[in-house]
């Protein structure tokens, strides 16, 4: 439940501040009084508001962990390890990346739902994580990429 | 959601029924529940197949949808509209972009991409 406040909060004040809503100033005195809520969950509702950043800086935040932030893996971890990727390449410090936790989880869902951009052999659409499944490691990153960026958190 | 054959229903029942998913889909996404979305998602494509069939292609059924309060239902009607209605889609799915609320606006930007000719995998 406070899961849902959280997203439900975050999402939204991306969108508001996009749009200059005078209620996001608003919102967040709001959610520093509720000390209790701030302390847990502001460093996320922050995280998620980060401008992108370049591949170097994301790469270099991974070296110090950070509340609000998840290491994300742009090769996902158990497709490429289950496709006979070494885990020193899976797990080495060339994908591994800091970014905002709810947008680490989007992201997630995004790789597992079908997507009209991804067809498999027989022409049927498929998610991307079903797609790159039996693909390089070239192919995995340009995608894991891509989806960093679609996402706002890579600088294009 | 009533599980009557989409052959059976009147085009305002089909609108109706992909007004109906997308507001179930966009729940789905916020849930994280992608057993769900992948149903839901047949379901529509079972929809949209059935409204190009019906006489003139009636997707174009679709196009008030452009303006619906819920984000996922202007997505899905612009990405199921691109061919019949290609600038007024390609700004619905501008709009989308600009309005910065995920995964949608993420969706709408890789539709952009490839209507520019850089579509996420080459065919």
């Amino acid at each position: 439940m406070i899961n849902d406040f959280l997203k439900a909060a975050a999402y939204w004040l991306v969108s508001a501040a996009a749009r200059a809503d005078k209620r996001v100033a608003l919102f967040l005195t709001a959610l520093e009084a509720t000390q209790w809520l701030a302390n847990r969950y502001l460093p996320y509702i922050a995280a998620y508001r980060d401008p992108p950043q370049t591949w170097e800086e994301l790469q270099q935040n991974a070296l110090r962990p950070r509340p609000g932030y998840d290491i994300h893996h742009p090769v996902e971890q158990t497709p490429a390890r289950s496709d006979g990727f070494p885990s020193s390449v899976v797990d080495g410090p060339g994908n591994r990346l800091s970014i905002p936790t709810l947008k680490h989880w989007q992201i997630n869902g995004w790789y597992g739902r079908p997507n009209p951009q991804f067809k498999d052999e027989n022409d049927k659409i498929v998610s991307p994580r079903d797609y790159l499944r039996g693909k390089s490691w070239d192919e995995r990153l340009r995608v894991g990429k891509k989806a960093l960026i679609l996402f706002g958190v890579l600088k294009l | 959601m009533k599980s009557s054959k989409v052959t059976a229903i009147t085009v305002d029942e089909l609108v109706r029924r992909f007004t109906a998913i997308a507001i179930a889909q966009d729940k789905a996404i916020f849930d994280e529940n992608n057993v769900e979305y992948r149903r839901l998602y047949d379901q529509m494509q079972a929809v949209t197949k059935e409204l190009k069939c019906r006489s003139g292609d009636q997707r174009s059924s679709l196009l008030p949808l452009y303006t619906h309060p819920n984000l996922q239902v202007r997505l899905m009607a612009a990405l199921d509209t691109l061919d019949i209605a290609p600038p007024a889609s390609r700004e619905v799915l501008q709009g989308i972009v600009d309005f910065r609320r995920y995964p949608q606006a993420a969706d709408a930007l890789a539709a952009i991409w490839r209507i520019d000719g850089k579509p996420l995998v080459q065919d």
